[in-house]
Protein backbone atom coordinates (compact mmCIF):
# COMPACT_ATOMS: atom_id res chain seq x y z
CA UNK A 1 0.00 0.00 0.00
CA UNK A 2 2.51 2.37 1.17
CA UNK A 3 3.79 2.12 -2.59
CA UNK A 4 0.67 2.78 -4.38
CA UNK A 5 0.52 6.19 -2.72
CA UNK A 6 2.71 8.08 -5.56
CA UNK A 7 0.51 6.72 -8.15
CA UNK A 8 -2.49 7.14 -6.82
CA UNK A 9 -1.38 10.82 -6.63
CA UNK A 10 -0.19 11.37 -9.68
CA UNK A 11 -3.82 9.49 -11.27
CA UNK A 12 -5.57 11.88 -9.41
CA UNK A 13 -3.80 14.94 -10.79
CA UNK A 14 -4.73 13.39 -14.22
CA UNK A 15 -7.99 13.60 -13.42
CA UNK A 16 -8.54 16.84 -12.48
CA UNK A 17 -6.93 18.21 -15.97
CA UNK A 18 -9.13 16.23 -17.34
CA UNK A 19 -12.18 17.37 -15.25
CA UNK A 20 -11.17 20.87 -15.37
CA UNK A 21 -10.17 21.60 -19.43
CA UNK A 22 -14.39 21.92 -19.69
CA UNK A 23 -15.15 25.12 -20.87
CA UNK A 24 -18.34 27.02 -18.32
CA UNK A 25 -19.78 29.43 -20.48
CA UNK A 26 -22.99 30.70 -18.46
CA UNK A 27 -25.72 33.64 -18.85
CA UNK A 28 -26.36 36.38 -16.86
CA UNK A 29 -30.27 35.92 -14.35
CA UNK A 30 -32.83 37.70 -16.43
CA UNK A 31 -33.92 39.49 -13.08
CA UNK A 32 -30.52 40.67 -12.27
CA UNK A 33 -28.72 42.32 -15.33
CA UNK A 34 -28.73 45.89 -14.05
CA UNK A 35 -25.32 47.38 -13.04
CA UNK A 36 -25.26 51.54 -11.84
CA UNK A 37 -23.14 53.68 -13.62
CA UNK A 38 -22.94 57.46 -11.91
CA UNK A 39 -22.32 58.78 -15.12
CA UNK A 40 -24.52 57.30 -17.35
CA UNK A 41 -26.86 55.62 -15.54
CA UNK A 42 -28.39 51.54 -15.76
CA UNK A 43 -26.04 49.31 -17.54
CA UNK A 44 -27.84 46.27 -18.99
CA UNK A 45 -25.61 42.76 -18.77
CA UNK A 46 -28.74 40.36 -20.10
CA UNK A 47 -26.42 39.64 -23.16
CA UNK A 48 -23.15 38.96 -21.25
CA UNK A 49 -21.73 35.74 -20.68
CA UNK A 50 -19.77 34.67 -18.16
CA UNK A 51 -16.65 31.74 -19.10
CA UNK A 52 -14.10 30.59 -17.01
CA UNK A 53 -11.59 32.25 -18.26
CA UNK A 54 -13.32 35.44 -20.12
CA UNK A 55 -16.58 37.60 -20.34
CA UNK A 56 -18.14 37.82 -23.65
CA UNK A 57 -20.70 39.72 -25.45
CA UNK A 58 -21.85 43.11 -24.96
CA UNK A 59 -23.62 45.16 -22.29
CA UNK A 60 -26.28 48.16 -23.67
CA UNK A 61 -26.07 51.52 -22.15
CA UNK A 62 -29.34 53.08 -23.15
CA UNK A 63 -27.55 56.64 -23.10
CA UNK A 64 -24.19 55.37 -24.45
CA UNK A 65 -24.53 52.26 -26.14
CA UNK A 66 -22.89 48.71 -26.56
CA UNK A 67 -20.38 47.86 -24.41
CA UNK A 68 -18.01 45.23 -25.48
CA UNK A 69 -16.54 42.62 -23.50
CA UNK A 70 -14.50 40.78 -25.52
CA UNK A 71 -13.09 43.17 -28.67
CA UNK A 72 -10.35 43.22 -30.78
CA UNK A 73 -7.59 44.57 -28.10
CA UNK A 74 -8.19 44.21 -24.28
CA UNK A 75 -11.38 42.37 -22.96
CA UNK A 76 -12.44 41.52 -19.60
CA UNK A 77 -10.70 37.79 -18.21
CA UNK A 78 -11.98 35.81 -15.40
CA UNK A 79 -9.49 33.98 -13.59
CA UNK A 80 -11.88 30.85 -13.41
CA UNK A 81 -12.37 31.77 -9.16
CA UNK A 82 -14.77 34.35 -10.57
CA UNK A 83 -11.84 37.41 -10.08
CA UNK A 84 -12.02 39.63 -13.12
CA UNK A 85 -9.63 41.88 -14.58
CA UNK A 86 -8.71 43.52 -17.95
CA UNK A 87 -11.13 46.37 -19.71
CA UNK A 88 -14.23 46.23 -21.72
CA UNK A 89 -14.93 48.54 -24.54
CA UNK A 90 -17.50 51.13 -24.65
CA UNK A 91 -18.26 52.76 -27.89
CA UNK A 92 -18.81 55.97 -26.54
CA UNK A 93 -17.61 54.94 -22.97
CA UNK A 94 -13.96 54.13 -24.11
CA UNK A 95 -12.48 51.68 -21.75
CA UNK A 96 -13.99 50.13 -18.65
CA UNK A 97 -11.56 48.74 -16.21
CA UNK A 98 -12.78 45.59 -14.43
CA UNK A 99 -10.01 44.71 -12.25
CA UNK A 100 -11.95 45.49 -9.00
CA UNK A 101 -15.00 43.28 -9.74
CA UNK A 102 -15.48 39.67 -8.92
CA UNK A 103 -17.91 37.07 -9.30
CA UNK A 104 -18.66 34.82 -6.02
CA UNK A 105 -19.43 31.47 -5.65
CA UNK A 106 -23.61 32.67 -6.00
CA UNK A 107 -22.64 34.25 -9.75
CA UNK A 108 -23.31 37.42 -7.68
CA UNK A 109 -21.21 40.17 -9.42
CA UNK A 110 -19.48 42.25 -6.64
CA UNK A 111 -17.09 45.34 -6.47
CA UNK A 112 -16.71 48.25 -9.06
CA UNK A 113 -15.94 48.42 -12.91
CA UNK A 114 -14.25 52.05 -13.44
CA UNK A 115 -13.81 54.29 -16.67
CA UNK A 116 -13.18 57.84 -17.36
CA UNK A 117 -16.57 58.39 -19.06
CA UNK A 118 -18.24 55.62 -17.43
CA UNK A 119 -17.35 56.72 -13.42
CA UNK A 120 -17.79 54.23 -11.43
CA UNK A 121 -20.07 51.12 -12.30
CA UNK A 122 -21.50 49.33 -9.47
CA UNK A 123 -22.97 45.69 -9.53
CA UNK A 124 -24.55 45.57 -6.06
CA UNK A 125 -26.23 48.44 -5.21
CA UNK A 126 -29.43 48.60 -2.81
CA UNK A 127 -31.81 49.35 -5.32
CA UNK A 128 -32.88 47.54 -8.93
CA UNK A 129 -28.65 47.37 -9.13
CA UNK A 130 -27.34 43.60 -9.30
CA UNK A 131 -25.74 41.61 -11.42
CA UNK A 132 -26.05 38.18 -11.36
CA UNK A 133 -25.10 34.98 -13.51
CA UNK A 134 -25.35 31.08 -13.35
CA UNK A 135 -21.94 30.68 -13.83
CA UNK A 136 -20.13 28.95 -10.83
CA UNK A 137 -16.47 29.14 -10.14
CA UNK A 138 -15.07 25.25 -10.42
CA UNK A 139 -14.05 23.53 -6.96
CA UNK A 140 -10.71 24.40 -7.72
CA UNK A 141 -11.39 28.21 -7.12
CA UNK A 142 -10.61 27.31 -3.49
CA UNK A 143 -6.91 27.07 -4.14
CA UNK A 144 -4.98 29.76 -3.60
CA UNK A 145 -3.84 31.66 -6.61
CA UNK A 146 -1.37 34.06 -7.05
CA UNK A 147 -1.88 35.58 -10.75
CA UNK A 148 -4.57 36.19 -13.01
CA UNK A 149 -5.76 33.77 -15.65
CA UNK A 150 -2.92 32.61 -17.61
CA UNK A 151 0.20 32.70 -14.77
CA UNK A 152 0.97 31.45 -11.36
CA UNK A 153 1.87 28.36 -9.35
CA UNK A 154 0.08 26.17 -7.20
CA UNK A 155 2.01 24.98 -4.35
CA UNK A 156 0.07 21.66 -2.19
CA UNK A 157 1.64 20.14 0.79
CA UNK A 158 0.36 16.86 1.09
CA UNK A 159 0.78 14.87 4.62
CA UNK A 160 2.25 11.26 4.69
CA UNK A 161 -1.12 10.37 5.77
CA UNK A 162 -2.41 11.61 2.01
CA UNK A 163 -2.70 8.65 -0.03
CA UNK A 164 -6.31 7.42 0.87
CA UNK A 165 -7.56 11.00 1.35
CA UNK A 166 -6.75 12.02 -1.64
CA UNK A 167 -10.43 12.47 -2.89
CA UNK A 168 -11.32 15.47 -0.15
CA UNK A 169 -8.12 17.44 -0.18
CA UNK A 170 -8.23 20.34 -2.10
CA UNK A 171 -6.50 18.82 -4.65
CA UNK A 172 -9.39 17.28 -6.38
CA UNK A 173 -10.03 20.57 -7.55
CA UNK A 174 -6.92 22.22 -9.71
CA UNK A 175 -8.04 23.24 -12.74
CA UNK A 176 -7.06 20.84 -15.42
CA UNK A 177 -6.06 23.84 -17.61
CA UNK A 178 -3.29 24.73 -15.09
CA UNK A 179 -1.84 21.46 -15.03
CA UNK A 180 -1.85 21.42 -18.66
CA UNK A 181 0.85 24.08 -18.34
CA UNK A 182 4.34 23.90 -18.37
CA UNK A 183 4.33 22.76 -14.57
CA UNK A 184 6.84 20.89 -12.78
CA UNK A 185 6.03 17.95 -11.29
CA UNK A 186 8.32 16.88 -8.19
CA UNK A 187 6.95 13.59 -5.84
CA UNK A 188 8.70 13.52 -3.09
CA UNK A 189 8.15 10.84 0.04
CA UNK A 190 5.53 13.47 1.58
CA UNK A 191 4.71 16.16 -0.76
CA UNK A 192 4.38 17.27 -4.59
CA UNK A 193 4.55 20.36 -5.60
CA UNK A 194 2.87 22.03 -8.45
CA UNK A 195 5.22 24.86 -10.45
CA UNK A 196 3.35 27.18 -13.13
CA UNK A 197 5.45 29.36 -14.91
CA UNK A 198 5.13 33.12 -13.73
CA UNK A 199 6.58 34.84 -16.45
CA UNK A 200 4.01 38.02 -16.60
CA UNK A 201 2.43 38.86 -19.64
CA UNK A 202 2.47 42.11 -21.01
CA UNK A 203 -0.66 43.59 -22.55
CA UNK A 204 -0.08 45.90 -24.62
CA UNK A 205 -1.03 50.19 -23.99
CA UNK A 206 -4.31 51.09 -24.32
CA UNK A 207 -4.29 54.89 -24.39
CA UNK A 208 -7.58 56.78 -24.38
CA UNK A 209 -6.91 60.89 -24.40
CA UNK A 210 -9.59 63.27 -23.19
CA UNK A 211 -9.15 66.99 -23.24
CA UNK A 212 -11.06 70.34 -21.79
CA UNK A 213 -11.56 73.33 -23.00
CA UNK A 214 -10.11 76.06 -19.63
CA UNK A 215 -11.62 79.06 -22.08
CA UNK A 216 -13.98 78.77 -24.90
CA UNK A 217 -12.55 82.04 -26.01
CA UNK A 218 -9.21 83.15 -26.76
CA UNK A 219 -7.66 86.32 -28.66
CA UNK A 220 -5.18 86.53 -31.71
CA UNK A 221 -1.69 86.61 -30.12
CA UNK A 222 -2.95 84.34 -26.64
CA UNK A 223 -2.52 81.18 -25.05
CA UNK A 224 -5.48 78.54 -25.18
CA UNK A 225 -5.30 76.80 -21.89
CA UNK A 226 -6.32 72.84 -22.73
CA UNK A 227 -6.38 70.05 -20.02
CA UNK A 228 -5.61 67.03 -21.15
CA UNK A 229 -6.11 63.32 -19.33
CA UNK A 230 -4.51 60.61 -20.63
CA UNK A 231 -6.03 57.14 -19.37
CA UNK A 232 -3.86 54.17 -20.26
CA UNK A 233 -6.12 50.87 -19.88
CA UNK A 234 -3.62 48.11 -20.87
CA UNK A 235 -0.85 47.54 -19.32
CA UNK A 236 1.53 49.48 -16.79
CA UNK A 237 4.49 49.94 -18.26
CA UNK A 238 5.78 53.47 -19.19
CA UNK A 239 5.23 54.37 -22.45
CA UNK A 240 6.15 57.54 -24.45
CA UNK A 241 3.16 58.81 -25.99
CA UNK A 242 3.50 61.49 -28.61
CA UNK A 243 0.48 63.94 -28.17
CA UNK A 244 -0.65 66.21 -31.51
CA UNK A 245 -2.32 69.52 -30.87
CA UNK A 246 -4.10 70.89 -33.96
CA UNK A 247 -6.09 74.18 -34.47
CA UNK A 248 -8.54 73.57 -37.46
CA UNK A 249 -10.55 75.71 -39.41
CA UNK A 250 -14.38 75.27 -39.79
CA UNK A 251 -13.28 74.14 -43.02
CA UNK A 252 -10.82 71.20 -41.80
CA UNK A 253 -8.01 73.14 -43.06
CA UNK A 254 -5.31 72.95 -40.09
CA UNK A 255 -3.98 75.94 -39.20
CA UNK A 256 -1.65 75.19 -36.49
CA UNK A 257 0.03 72.47 -35.44
CA UNK A 258 2.54 71.32 -31.83
CA UNK A 259 3.31 68.35 -30.93
CA UNK A 260 5.06 67.27 -27.25
CA UNK A 261 5.80 63.67 -26.12
CA UNK A 262 5.40 62.32 -22.10
CA UNK A 263 5.67 59.30 -20.43
CA UNK A 264 2.57 57.91 -19.21
CA UNK A 265 2.26 55.03 -17.31
CA UNK A 266 -1.00 55.03 -16.02
CA UNK A 267 -2.82 58.30 -16.22
CA UNK A 268 -1.46 61.48 -16.74
CA UNK A 269 -3.34 64.87 -16.41
CA UNK A 270 -1.70 68.61 -17.46
CA UNK A 271 -2.12 71.83 -18.92
CA UNK A 272 -1.59 72.49 -22.41
CA UNK A 273 -0.92 76.30 -23.31
CA UNK A 274 -1.39 76.13 -27.10
CA UNK A 275 -0.11 79.64 -28.34
CA UNK A 276 -2.50 81.18 -31.19
CA UNK A 277 -1.12 82.94 -33.51
CA UNK A 278 -1.41 86.40 -33.78
CA UNK A 279 -2.44 86.76 -37.36
CA UNK A 280 -5.83 84.15 -36.63
CA UNK A 281 -8.53 85.64 -37.92
CA UNK A 282 -11.25 85.86 -35.46
CA UNK A 283 -13.51 82.82 -36.25
CA UNK A 284 -14.92 79.51 -34.72
CA UNK A 285 -12.24 76.65 -34.81
CA UNK A 286 -11.40 73.76 -33.41
CA UNK A 287 -8.66 72.18 -31.10
CA UNK A 288 -7.71 68.87 -31.80
CA UNK A 289 -5.95 66.40 -29.76
CA UNK A 290 -4.75 63.31 -30.49
CA UNK A 291 -1.99 60.57 -29.51
CA UNK A 292 0.52 57.91 -30.78
CA UNK A 293 2.58 55.38 -28.79
CA UNK A 294 4.51 52.64 -29.57
CA UNK A 295 2.19 49.59 -30.66
CA UNK A 296 -1.16 51.81 -30.86
CA UNK A 297 -3.43 49.91 -33.05
CA UNK A 298 -7.08 51.92 -32.31
CA UNK A 299 -6.46 55.89 -32.76
CA UNK A 300 -7.28 58.55 -30.12
CA UNK A 301 -8.51 61.74 -30.41
CA UNK A 302 -10.56 64.38 -28.90
CA UNK A 303 -11.96 67.47 -30.39
CA UNK A 304 -13.42 70.86 -28.56
CA UNK A 305 -14.80 73.63 -30.32
CA UNK A 306 -13.48 77.22 -29.41
CA UNK A 307 -13.62 80.83 -30.41
CA UNK A 308 -11.14 83.45 -31.66
CA UNK A 309 -12.13 86.77 -31.15
CA UNK A 310 -10.59 90.19 -30.84
CA UNK A 311 -10.06 92.36 -27.73
CA UNK A 312 -10.70 95.86 -27.46
CA UNK A 313 -9.06 97.40 -24.41
CA UNK A 314 -8.57 94.14 -22.67
CA UNK A 315 -12.11 92.78 -23.19
CA UNK A 316 -13.35 90.49 -25.95
CA UNK A 317 -14.96 92.58 -29.18
CA UNK A 318 -18.77 91.16 -28.03
CA UNK A 319 -17.95 91.87 -24.38
CA UNK A 320 -16.80 95.69 -25.21
CA UNK A 321 -19.50 96.37 -27.16
CA UNK A 322 -22.27 94.48 -24.36
CA UNK A 323 -20.22 96.58 -21.80
CA UNK A 324 -19.87 100.04 -23.53
CA UNK A 325 -23.87 99.94 -24.37
CA UNK A 326 -24.69 98.97 -20.41
CA UNK A 327 -22.64 102.12 -19.75
CA UNK A 328 -24.08 103.90 -22.06
CA UNK A 329 -27.64 103.15 -20.95
CA UNK A 330 -26.14 103.43 -17.29
CA UNK A 331 -24.50 107.13 -18.07
CA UNK A 332 -28.09 107.84 -19.70
CA UNK A 333 -29.81 106.90 -16.94
CA UNK A 334 -27.39 108.96 -14.94
CA UNK A 335 -28.09 111.50 -16.67
CA UNK A 336 -31.66 111.41 -16.38
CA UNK A 337 -31.88 110.70 -12.81
CA UNK A 338 -29.13 113.97 -12.12
CA UNK A 339 -31.44 116.08 -14.52
CA UNK A 340 -34.90 115.27 -12.73
CA UNK A 341 -32.59 115.55 -9.46
CA UNK A 342 -31.10 119.30 -10.00
CA UNK A 343 -34.76 120.23 -11.65
CA UNK A 344 -36.51 119.00 -8.72
CA UNK A 345 -34.12 121.08 -6.39
CA UNK A 346 -34.48 124.13 -8.48
CA UNK A 347 -38.38 123.57 -8.48
CA UNK A 348 -38.37 123.51 -4.52
CA UNK A 349 -35.96 126.48 -4.32
CA UNK A 350 -38.57 128.44 -6.73
CA UNK A 351 -41.41 127.27 -4.17
CA UNK A 352 -43.34 129.80 -2.01
CA UNK A 353 -41.82 130.73 1.56
CA UNK A 354 -44.32 130.50 4.12
CA UNK A 355 -44.63 133.76 6.24
CA UNK A 356 -47.76 133.23 7.91
CA UNK A 357 -45.79 133.96 11.12
CA UNK A 358 -45.60 137.52 10.22
CA UNK A 359 -47.65 140.27 11.38
CA UNK A 360 -50.27 140.92 8.42
CA UNK A 361 -49.28 144.74 8.24
CA UNK A 362 -45.51 143.49 7.38
CA UNK A 363 -45.86 139.95 5.83
CA UNK A 364 -47.28 141.42 1.98
CA UNK A 365 -43.77 143.20 1.77
CA UNK A 366 -42.24 139.89 2.89
CA UNK A 367 -43.69 138.28 -0.09
CA UNK A 368 -43.43 140.88 -2.45
CA UNK A 369 -39.80 140.79 -1.70
CA UNK A 370 -39.37 136.80 -0.93
CA UNK A 371 -41.19 135.89 -4.31
CA UNK A 372 -39.04 138.66 -6.60
CA UNK A 373 -36.04 136.84 -5.32
CA UNK A 374 -37.15 133.22 -6.12
CA UNK A 375 -38.32 134.92 -9.41
CA UNK A 376 -34.76 136.11 -9.89
CA UNK A 377 -33.26 133.12 -8.59
CA UNK A 378 -34.81 131.21 -11.21
CA UNK A 379 -33.79 133.47 -14.02
CA UNK A 380 -29.84 134.54 -12.91
CA UNK A 381 -28.95 131.76 -10.02
CA UNK A 382 -27.91 132.69 -6.47
CA UNK A 383 -26.60 135.72 -8.03
CA UNK A 384 -30.05 136.96 -7.08
CA UNK A 385 -29.22 136.33 -3.28
CA UNK A 386 -26.23 137.97 -3.72
CA UNK A 387 -28.44 141.10 -4.56
CA UNK A 388 -30.63 140.48 -2.12
CA UNK A 389 -28.09 140.49 0.61
CA UNK A 390 -26.55 143.78 -0.34
CA UNK A 391 -30.00 145.82 -0.02
CA UNK A 392 -29.52 148.21 3.35
CA UNK A 393 -32.46 146.85 5.45
CA UNK A 394 -33.07 143.97 4.10
CA UNK A 395 -32.35 140.28 5.98
CA UNK A 396 -32.26 136.96 3.80
CA UNK A 397 -30.96 133.34 4.38
CA UNK A 398 -28.38 133.43 1.72
CA UNK A 399 -29.21 129.53 1.47
CA UNK A 400 -33.07 129.61 0.76
CA UNK A 401 -33.47 133.53 0.37
CA UNK A 402 -35.95 133.43 3.06
CA UNK A 403 -36.46 137.29 4.22
CA UNK A 404 -35.20 136.81 7.92
CA UNK A 405 -35.96 140.77 8.86
CA UNK A 406 -36.97 144.06 6.86
CA UNK A 407 -35.51 146.69 9.58
CA UNK A 408 -35.71 149.46 6.44
CA UNK A 409 -38.54 151.21 4.59
CA UNK A 410 -40.07 148.12 3.01
CA UNK A 411 -41.82 150.25 0.04
CA UNK A 412 -37.85 151.29 -1.00
CA UNK A 413 -36.36 147.68 -0.47
CA UNK A 414 -38.83 146.32 -2.58
CA UNK A 415 -38.00 149.72 -5.42
CA UNK A 416 -34.23 148.91 -4.60
CA UNK A 417 -34.06 145.44 -5.42
CA UNK A 418 -36.72 145.81 -8.42
CA UNK A 419 -34.38 148.67 -9.45
CA UNK A 420 -30.98 146.37 -9.19
CA UNK A 421 -32.52 143.24 -11.05
CA UNK A 422 -33.39 145.69 -14.16
CA UNK A 423 -29.99 146.67 -13.94
CA UNK A 424 -28.63 143.02 -14.15
CA UNK A 425 -31.48 142.06 -16.59
CA UNK A 426 -31.00 145.12 -18.75
CA UNK A 427 -35.12 144.67 -18.53
CA UNK A 428 -38.14 145.68 -16.17
CA UNK A 429 -38.93 143.58 -13.67
CA UNK A 430 -42.61 142.54 -13.01
CA UNK A 431 -43.83 140.86 -9.18
CA UNK A 432 -46.67 139.16 -7.99
CA UNK A 433 -49.11 139.60 -5.35
CA UNK A 434 -49.95 135.58 -3.31
CA UNK A 435 -53.24 134.56 -3.04
CA UNK A 436 -53.01 132.59 0.02
CA UNK A 437 -54.13 129.05 -1.28
CA UNK A 438 -50.55 129.38 -3.49
CA UNK A 439 -48.87 129.55 -0.35
CA UNK A 440 -46.80 126.21 0.63
CA UNK A 441 -44.80 126.10 4.03
CA UNK A 442 -41.12 124.80 3.99
CA UNK B 1 -76.93 129.21 -16.74
CA UNK B 2 -74.33 131.89 -17.84
CA UNK B 3 -70.67 131.41 -16.77
CA UNK B 4 -69.02 133.34 -19.02
CA UNK B 5 -66.56 135.87 -17.17
CA UNK B 6 -66.64 139.39 -17.78
CA UNK B 7 -62.76 140.91 -18.05
CA UNK B 8 -62.95 144.68 -17.62
CA UNK B 9 -59.51 146.30 -20.01
CA UNK B 10 -58.39 149.83 -18.67
CA UNK B 11 -55.83 150.76 -21.38
CA UNK B 12 -55.24 154.02 -23.34
CA UNK B 13 -52.98 152.45 -25.99
CA UNK B 14 -55.73 151.42 -28.82
CA UNK B 15 -53.64 148.59 -30.41
CA UNK B 16 -53.01 146.93 -26.38
CA UNK B 17 -56.59 146.93 -26.06
CA UNK B 18 -57.58 145.57 -29.16
CA UNK B 19 -55.50 142.50 -28.89
CA UNK B 20 -56.19 141.89 -25.53
CA UNK B 21 -60.14 142.18 -26.31
CA UNK B 22 -59.34 140.00 -29.78
CA UNK B 23 -57.64 137.00 -27.06
CA UNK B 24 -60.03 137.33 -24.49
CA UNK B 25 -63.38 137.27 -26.63
CA UNK B 26 -61.65 133.93 -28.87
CA UNK B 27 -61.23 132.64 -25.38
CA UNK B 28 -64.70 132.96 -24.69
CA UNK B 29 -64.59 136.03 -22.36
CA UNK B 30 -67.54 138.87 -22.40
CA UNK B 31 -64.59 142.08 -22.47
CA UNK B 32 -65.35 145.25 -21.48
CA UNK B 33 -63.11 148.29 -22.76
CA UNK B 34 -62.48 151.68 -21.31
CA UNK B 35 -59.58 153.65 -22.90
CA UNK B 36 -58.39 156.18 -19.76
CA UNK B 37 -59.21 155.72 -15.66
CA UNK B 38 -61.99 157.52 -15.40
CA UNK B 39 -63.95 155.43 -18.22
CA UNK B 40 -62.32 152.47 -16.15
CA UNK B 41 -64.26 153.36 -12.46
CA UNK B 42 -67.26 153.85 -14.11
CA UNK B 43 -67.38 150.80 -15.86
CA UNK B 44 -65.88 148.69 -13.30
CA UNK B 45 -68.44 150.13 -10.47
CA UNK B 46 -71.09 149.91 -12.90
CA UNK B 47 -70.66 145.75 -14.41
CA UNK B 48 -68.85 144.70 -11.62
CA UNK B 49 -66.77 142.62 -13.58
CA UNK B 50 -65.04 139.13 -12.55
CA UNK B 51 -61.46 141.03 -13.28
CA UNK B 52 -59.81 144.49 -14.22
CA UNK B 53 -56.75 144.44 -16.44
CA UNK B 54 -55.18 148.19 -15.10
CA UNK B 55 -52.84 150.07 -16.95
CA UNK B 56 -51.51 152.37 -14.61
CA UNK B 57 -50.17 156.15 -17.21
CA UNK B 58 -53.39 156.83 -18.68
CA UNK B 59 -55.05 160.59 -19.31
CA UNK B 60 -57.63 162.20 -17.28
CA UNK B 61 -57.38 159.83 -14.60
CA UNK B 62 -54.32 157.26 -14.30
CA UNK B 63 -54.36 154.02 -12.77
CA UNK B 64 -53.09 154.40 -9.64
CA UNK B 65 -55.88 156.99 -8.86
CA UNK B 66 -58.48 154.77 -10.25
CA UNK B 67 -57.56 151.84 -8.48
CA UNK B 68 -57.93 153.85 -5.11
CA UNK B 69 -61.18 154.96 -6.09
CA UNK B 70 -62.73 151.05 -7.19
CA UNK B 71 -60.80 150.63 -3.86
CA UNK B 72 -62.66 152.84 -2.15
CA UNK B 73 -66.39 150.62 -3.28
CA UNK B 74 -67.86 148.27 -1.48
CA UNK B 75 -67.47 146.18 -4.13
CA UNK B 76 -64.43 147.43 -5.36
CA UNK B 77 -62.35 146.85 -2.27
CA UNK B 78 -61.99 142.86 -2.97
CA UNK B 79 -62.50 143.27 -6.84
CA UNK B 80 -59.15 141.60 -8.90
CA UNK B 81 -56.73 143.53 -10.38
CA UNK B 82 -54.26 143.46 -12.39
CA UNK B 83 -51.97 146.27 -13.15
CA UNK B 84 -50.47 145.72 -16.82
CA UNK B 85 -48.22 148.18 -17.25
CA UNK B 86 -44.96 149.95 -18.77
CA UNK B 87 -43.86 151.71 -15.35
CA UNK B 88 -41.09 150.03 -13.83
CA UNK B 89 -41.43 149.49 -10.26
CA UNK B 90 -38.42 150.74 -8.68
CA UNK B 91 -39.92 154.17 -7.14
CA UNK B 92 -40.44 153.68 -3.38
CA UNK B 93 -43.95 155.69 -3.23
CA UNK B 94 -45.41 153.52 -6.58
CA UNK B 95 -44.62 150.58 -4.96
CA UNK B 96 -46.26 151.74 -1.42
CA UNK B 97 -49.16 152.50 -3.27
CA UNK B 98 -49.67 149.38 -5.35
CA UNK B 99 -48.83 147.27 -2.17
CA UNK B 100 -51.60 149.29 0.16
CA UNK B 101 -54.07 148.88 -3.32
CA UNK B 102 -53.30 144.82 -3.47
CA UNK B 103 -53.50 144.18 -7.13
CA UNK B 104 -52.87 140.52 -7.68
CA UNK B 105 -50.00 141.14 -10.25
CA UNK B 106 -47.83 144.05 -11.05
CA UNK B 107 -47.11 143.27 -14.84
CA UNK B 108 -44.42 145.04 -17.50
CA UNK B 109 -46.09 144.88 -20.69
CA UNK B 110 -42.90 144.67 -22.05
CA UNK B 111 -41.84 141.63 -19.93
CA UNK B 112 -45.38 139.58 -21.04
CA UNK B 113 -46.83 138.58 -23.88
CA UNK B 114 -50.58 138.33 -24.68
CA UNK B 115 -50.61 134.23 -24.26
CA UNK B 116 -48.59 134.66 -21.08
CA UNK B 117 -50.96 137.01 -19.40
CA UNK B 118 -53.75 135.18 -20.68
CA UNK B 119 -52.56 132.40 -17.99
CA UNK B 120 -52.47 134.72 -15.33
CA UNK B 121 -55.97 135.82 -16.33
CA UNK B 122 -56.67 131.94 -15.79
CA UNK B 123 -55.12 131.33 -13.17
CA UNK B 124 -56.63 134.17 -11.32
CA UNK B 125 -60.11 133.54 -12.55
CA UNK B 126 -59.67 129.58 -11.86
CA UNK B 127 -60.60 128.88 -15.45
CA UNK B 128 -58.76 127.38 -18.02
CA UNK B 129 -59.64 128.42 -21.62
CA UNK B 130 -60.10 124.85 -22.88
CA UNK B 131 -62.87 124.03 -20.45
CA UNK B 132 -64.60 127.46 -21.28
CA UNK B 133 -64.13 126.85 -25.23
CA UNK B 134 -65.96 122.70 -24.53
Amino acid sequence: MKNQKPLLIVGYALCLFFSVTQVHAATILSTHTYAWSDQVGYINFEHVTVEDDALAGYAWSANKGFIVFDPLLGGVANDGSGNLSGAAWGEQLGWIDFGNVNIDTDGVFSGTATGTLVGTLTFDCPTYCDVQTDWRAPASSTLSSSSGRISGSLVAQASSAFSENVPNTPFNSIPSQQSESSEELSVTKKSIELVFPNEPVETPALFDVISELLVSKVAPGDDLPVLVKLSNFGGNKRVDVLIAYSVITNHGVELYKTTETVAVETTANFVKKIHIPVTTAPSSYTIQTAITYEGQLVSATAQLPFTVERKILGLFQSSFYRYSAIAAVAAGLAWLFGYLWIRRRRNARLEPIDYSAIPRGERTFYEIISDTITQMRGRVGDEALTIAAQIPGLEIDHDSGRVLAITGPPAKIVATLVSEYETLLGKKVSFSFRKETAIKKE
Amino acid sequence: MNTQKTILIVEDEKDIREALRDVLENNQYLVLEAKNGKEGVTAALEHHPDLILLDLLMPEMDGMAALTTIRSDVWGKDAPVIILTNLNANNEHLVADVVSHKPLYYLIKSDWNIGDVLKKIEETLNVSSEALTH
